[in-house]
């Protein structure tokens, strides 16, 4: 989009030189090849220097630059829908989301362009959508999957399922902790059928623990010393 | 085309100097306002409704809903906007 010149000369080069990035004075490079091609006018510009637009040019570059925005607007719209949609964010609560999101995006412009002139007005758009989402929302019982177990289940329920499916909060780390040392100990029961300590466990279970103990402690007082 | 290498010099320094996220903000506010964003917005959901939720992409939606979506912009946004994209060509193109 930057400069379609220079993205067709870089295609043609061979993969082995390195990519540079072209600064805005060398673009007068490729546009003078382009220039000579097309044999037309205006060498007395030499280079970047151009000649005023005629009224008819100004028309038609402003309204390129015109089709580019609104390309560019519709782009965004398009992705947010389309990633409601893959993410299943839509169907959960229809217009939530989007009331959310322009209330991001009114922030940003009353923000960014601080000339007011309509600030309040936005405001006032954002709030008022917002409670109108609310309102559908809470009218009907939303459904939540979930997407550890991807079992379905009521908005309400949804937080505290998440938290033991995924293994996380207080209680679930008691289950988790305890699924852990089932598995563990079926382990150690596969492993060795006498006394599942942790020691032994390391010790491959031959010999004595005494022994093994005072010979771990001259092993240390060897390294040590 | 002439316009073309001209078109390129323009959109770089507006990109450079912050013109036109400038106005791409103001538009999008003004579209906001309209009701436009919202009406585009249910158009691209029954477009994803109508092909399927798996077999959908943006470049899709984009096929389907730009003609209706540009030539739905009301008239005195686009004006607006026109008028202001104009008044900065003509700066740039004074300074040429």
């Amino acid at each position: 989009m930057v400069d379609p010149a220079s993205g067709s000369q870089q295609q043609q080069q061979p993969p082995t030189l390195s990519i540079t990035v072209v600064p805005l004075n060398v673009l007068d490079d490729p546009l003078g090849n382009v220039q000579g091609l097309d044999g037309d006018e205006d060498e007395t510009g030499g280079g970047v220097l151009l000649q005023p637009l005629s009224e008819a040019a100004i028309l038609e570059v402003s309204q390129s630059i015109y089709d580019d925005i609104v390309d560019d607007v519709i782009l965004g719209i398009v992705f947010e829908v389309h990633r409601g949609a893959k993410l299943g964010l839509t169907a959960l609560l229809e217009d939530g989301v989007t009331g959310d999101s322009q209330c991001d995006f009114d922030a940003d412009e009353t923000t960014r362009s601080s000339t007011g002139g309509g600030g309040e007005t936005m405001d006032f758009d954002a709030a008022s959508e917002m409670l109108s989402s609310v309102a559908v929302n809470s009218k009907k019982p939303a459904e939540c999957v979930c997407p550890n177990c991807q079992r379905n289940m009521a908005a309400s329920r949804f937080a505290p399922h998440l938290e033991k499916c995924m293994g996380m909060g207080r209680n679930s780390s008691r289950l988790a902790s305890r699924r852990i040392a089932t598995s563990a100990s079926r382990q150690a029961d596969l492993v060795s059928d006498d006394d599942c300590d942790d020691d032994d466990w390391t010790a491959s279970g031959a010999g004595d623990r005494q022994d093994h103990r005072i010979m771990t402690g001259y092993v240390f007082e060897g390294y040590s010393s | 085309m002439a316009d073309d290498r001209e078109y390129a010099i323009i959109n770089q320094r507006l990109v450079e100097k912050g013109d036109k996220e400038r106005l791409r903000a103001i538009l999008r506010e003004q579209l906001i306002k309209s009701g436009w964003r919202d009406a585009l917005k249910l158009e691209c959901r029954r477009v994803v409704q109508e092909q399927g939720l798996d077999n959908i992409s943006v470049d899709e939606i984009i096929k389907q809903v730009t003609p209706h979506a540009r030539a739905t912009i009301p008239s005195d946004v686009k004006q607006d906007l026109l008028n202001r994209i104009k008044e900065i060509v003509q700066n740039e193109s004074d300074s040429f």
